[in-house]
């Protein structure tokens, strides 16, 4: 490892951080676990920098995901925050008439399975497809399908409220 | 519409998020961690196969060393000495052992007890100057250079932002930081640092700068690259600098890095360097000649203030002479093996 690669390491952090930091941040539902979820990737990144070829992000989030999924833990750390309550609405929050049913989804979202949160998270926020989303977390499409299936269902008993359609709309 | 409900609230949920501090510093500090466990684990596998043969890892290169005689004796691997975390731990030539870090934890020899203690938690990563009197750490949230005094446990949180590696120099009154356009040097003692900018024609870097201390204190060096292509550039040579101003002393035609501390000999005879894409191959080189005087496959080494080399590599510290040839060999104890070492001068 060379100091010119650290210096391209820290520069891609300084970056891409932030960005990263919202994924995990969406997997884990909690600041401190987010960042030291990416503070782990990026490590495991660094340690091959020099042999990365082309754009690192998408390798870091292929190592954040799959941490996730694998059921990383680091020791010493806070474990992940379960809310017995609603959050207060941060700024993000739009006062519209669906605020409600998407903090009550919210909460739902963040009781899922890691995997099958991961997997939303593929498609919702990143807007993944199946093959794509299959891709990152190493398994066949029909896993991913399997798990969004999964997903809402579980999604659906939390939140009654939820209309009902059916999981059709994200295994395209 | 259970799509767009999901959209916004995963949305929502990832806008939630707040901006991470000092996530590269501790980025490369477990990743330098990384680094050095894997090092350490695979050259001992390595070492071990080449002890079950007892071959000499001392390979001369050059056609004129080719009738230059090995060791007349494999040197043996003398046990390993107790380890007590009260007392000063030293290694071949006497240097001590400055500090110990390994995934989780830091311990730093305390100049005051001449025991290690262990550092606090937000402490990432920590480069103690050679005289065991301070060492540099590196703290969780904060991407400046911090001055930490092992006597007196004060620290200074300089102006410095760290860049990139840290380097003592090696009478440890002062630590060389690299910028891109050029070098600070922060003197603890004054709680004074002082920015060089290089003018833009001597700075013919890798993708970054990497200044290092050279022979003497006095002195920095520059590797100086050519380009070959968009992708591929190789060194050219090392340009040395006068410390203080900034000033080009001359052009060594080296054609490798030296390596971060401690690389050159105190006569500034010798020059330890590796190679960009192979940093466990070193090579001692006599700057005068471009000669190859000895080839080492190592986790690290460094010159000590007597011209031998120290050098680690898995569970043995080798001390060799300035011809390359071995002098010592002592295992470490398992108390230390599988940690990143620090030793001094």
């Amino acid at each position: 490892m060379t100091l010119s690669n650290e210096a391209e390491f820290t520069a891609f952090v300084v970056d891409r951080a932030p960005a990263l930091v919202r994924v995990a941040y969406a997997l884990t539902g909690d600041q401190q676990t987010a960042e030291d979820l990416v503070q782990s990737a990026l490590a495991k990144a660094y340690a091959r920098w020099s042999r990365i070829s082309g754009d690192p992000e998408p390798y870091v989030r292929r190592i954040i995901y799959n941490d996730r999924v694998s059921g990383w833990r680091r020791q010493g750390r806070r474990p992940e925050l379960l809310m017995a309550e609603l959050p207060e609405a941060g700024p993000a929050y739009r006062h519209d008439q669906d605020t409600a049913l998407r903090l009550t989804l919210r909460q739902a979202l963040l009781s899922l399975p890691p995997r099958q949160r991961a997997v939303l998270v593929l498609r919702y926020l990143e807007d993944r497809s199946v093959e794509q989303t299959a891709e990152v977390l190493g398994c066949r499409p029909g896993t991913v399908a399997s798990q969004a299936a999964r997903a809402l269902k579980k999604l659906r008993e939390l939140v009654p409220e939820l209309d009902d359609a059916t999981a059709v709309e994200v295994l395209r | 519409m259970i799509d767009d409900l999901l959209r916004a609230t995963v949305r929502d949920l990832a806008d939630e998020s707040g901006t991470p501090h000092g996530l590269a510093a501790r980025a490369l500090a477990d990743g330098h961690r990384i680094r050095r466990n894997r090092r350490t684990a695979t050259v001992a596998a390595a070492l071990a196969a080449v002890l079950a043969v007892t071959v000499p890892i001392v390979i001369a290169r050059t056609p004129a060393d080719e009738t230059r005689p090995l060791p007349a004796a494999t040197v043996t691997v003398a046990p390993a000495p107790a380890f007590k975390q009260t007392e000063v731990f030293t290694g071949p030539g006497g240097v001590p052992l400055l500090s110990i870090e390994d995934r989780t934890k830091t311990f730093v020899l305390n100049p005051k007890t001449g025991g290690y203690r262990e550092l606090p938690a937000g402490v990432v990563w920590i480069e103690p100057s050679p005289d065991g009197r301070r060492a540099v750490v590196g703290r969780e949230n904060s991407e400046k250079v911090e001055i930490l005094d092992l006597r007196t446990g004060e620290s200074w949180r300089t102006a410095v932002t760290r860049t990139s590696n840290v380097s003592w120099s090696g009478d440890g009154s002062r630590v060389l930081v690299s910028h891109e356009t050029g070098y600070s040097i922060i003197e603890p003692a004054r709680r004074r640092s002082t920015d060089r900018t290089i003018e833009p024609g001597q700075l013919a870097c890798l993708e970054f700068c990497e200044f290092t201390w050279f022979a003497g204190d006095t002195r920095i060096a520059l590797p100086q690259v050519s380009k070959l292509g968009e992708q591929e550039s190789r060194v050219s040579g090392v340009a040395t600098f006068e410390a203080n101003s900034g000033t080009v002393i001359e052009q060594l035609p080296i054609k490798a890095l030296p390596i971060d501390q401690f690389s050159a000999s105190p006569d500034g005879r010798l020059l330890l360097t590796r190679q960009n894409q192979s940093p466990e191959q070193i090579s001692m080189i006599e700057i005068a000649s471009q000669r190859e005087i000895a080839h080492f496959s190592v986790a690290w080494s460094q010159f000590l203030a007597d011209g031998t080399v120290l050098a680690q590599n898995g569970g043995i510290l080798t001390r060799y002479a300035a011809t390359g040839a071995v002098l010592e060999k002592v295992a470490l104890p398992p108390e230390l093996t599988g940690r990143h070492l620090t030793f001094g001068l």
